[in-house]
């Protein structure tokens, strides 16, 4: 454990609240795995700097240790980055509700993994290599043809226009 | 608090201080660890938290915070994915801070109140 830094934050009261600001190195479980990273939290000065429950993430970057994690769950385990799946997708122009939709999960949950939201699964990561690989999506398309019609359908996509920008995929 | 219409608005203030900008993130170790098992960030469970509240468990609450003087605790039980999930919001008077967000450890032994 080290003490980087000392930062001042005011509480609602407006007076100033004084953190020590540390890093430690912990092992902890991300998306379901062990993982080892090193951690950035703040931790009122007048706090036990052992006390564990009184560490809060950093109250300017709340999601500072969370892309850490993810960001090197993602490098450990050869997942796609956030910008990876983006850059996929729009590559082959598909928008988020059509790559979702052909991929079987929420547009929510491909925004949220887009966006650093969330980590995906090992499942969602199987999947979102798809946008990687054209062959592979084409075949993934030509299997779950009817699936993914009738689901565009419901949601009142342009069928048609659909699948002719997939076959274009295909072609190129 | 059991009475419906105060249930209500106690949701609704929470819901108007997340739509300002005022629904503050403070998580201690136990909801962390485990939004990082399930991948989710800091930011995101703001939004899970809210968006789930309206069909929530009341719990429990008013009650005093511990160390926020002009603050209440309001406790949900939401349910996402099959998994009960504790909420706990501290309500003050200038924003609202969600303090934990994790399964619920027991069974409660309280009449739910579902509204």
């Amino acid at each position: 454990m080290q003490i980087i830094d000392q930062v001042c934050s005011p509480n609602i009261f407006g007076k100033p609240v004084y953190y020590n600001v540390l890093e430690l190195k912990e092992t902890q479980m991300i998306g379901h795995d062990p993982l080892t990273n090193t951690h950035r939290y703040w931790i009122p000065v007048d706090a036990d700097l052992d006390d564990t429950s009184a560490y809060i993430d950093p109250l300017d970057q709340i999601d500072y240790n969370f892309e850490a994690d993810f960001a090197l769950y993602r490098e450990k385990f050869n997942f796609l980055t956030a910008a990876e799946i983006t850059k996929s997708r729009e590559n082959l122009g598909l928008t988020p509700d059509e790559a979702a939709l052909i991929l079987g999960l929420t547009t929510e949950k491909l925004s949220d993994i887009e966006n650093d939201g969330c980590l995906q699964s090992f499942d969602q990561e199987i999947l979102l290599r798809l946008l990687t690989t054209p062959d592979s999506l084409h075949q993934h398309v030509q299997r779950y043809h009817a699936l993914i019609e009738l689901r565009a359908k419901q949601a009142d996509m342009d069928v048609d226009a659909l699948f002719a920008k997939l076959e274009k995929i295909n072609a190129k | 608090m059991n009475d419906e219409s105060d249930i209500q608005f106690i949701i609704q203030q929470i819901l108007n201080d997340y739509r300002a900008g005022r629904l503050k993130y403070y998580l201690h170790e136990k909801s962390r660890l485990y939004l990082k098992q399930e991948g989710i960030s800091a930011s995101k469970v703001l939004k899970l938290a809210i968006a789930q509240l309206p069909t929530s468990h009341f719990y429990r609450g008013p009650s005093d915070h511990h160390w926020l003087p002009k603050f209440v605790v309001y406790e949900f039980i939401e349910l996402n994915h099959g998994v009960n999930l504790y909420v706990k919001f501290d309500v003050g008077p200038e924003y609202t801070q969600l303090e934990s967000y994790h399964p619920q450890e027991k069974a409660l032994n309280v009449t739910w109140f579902f509204h």
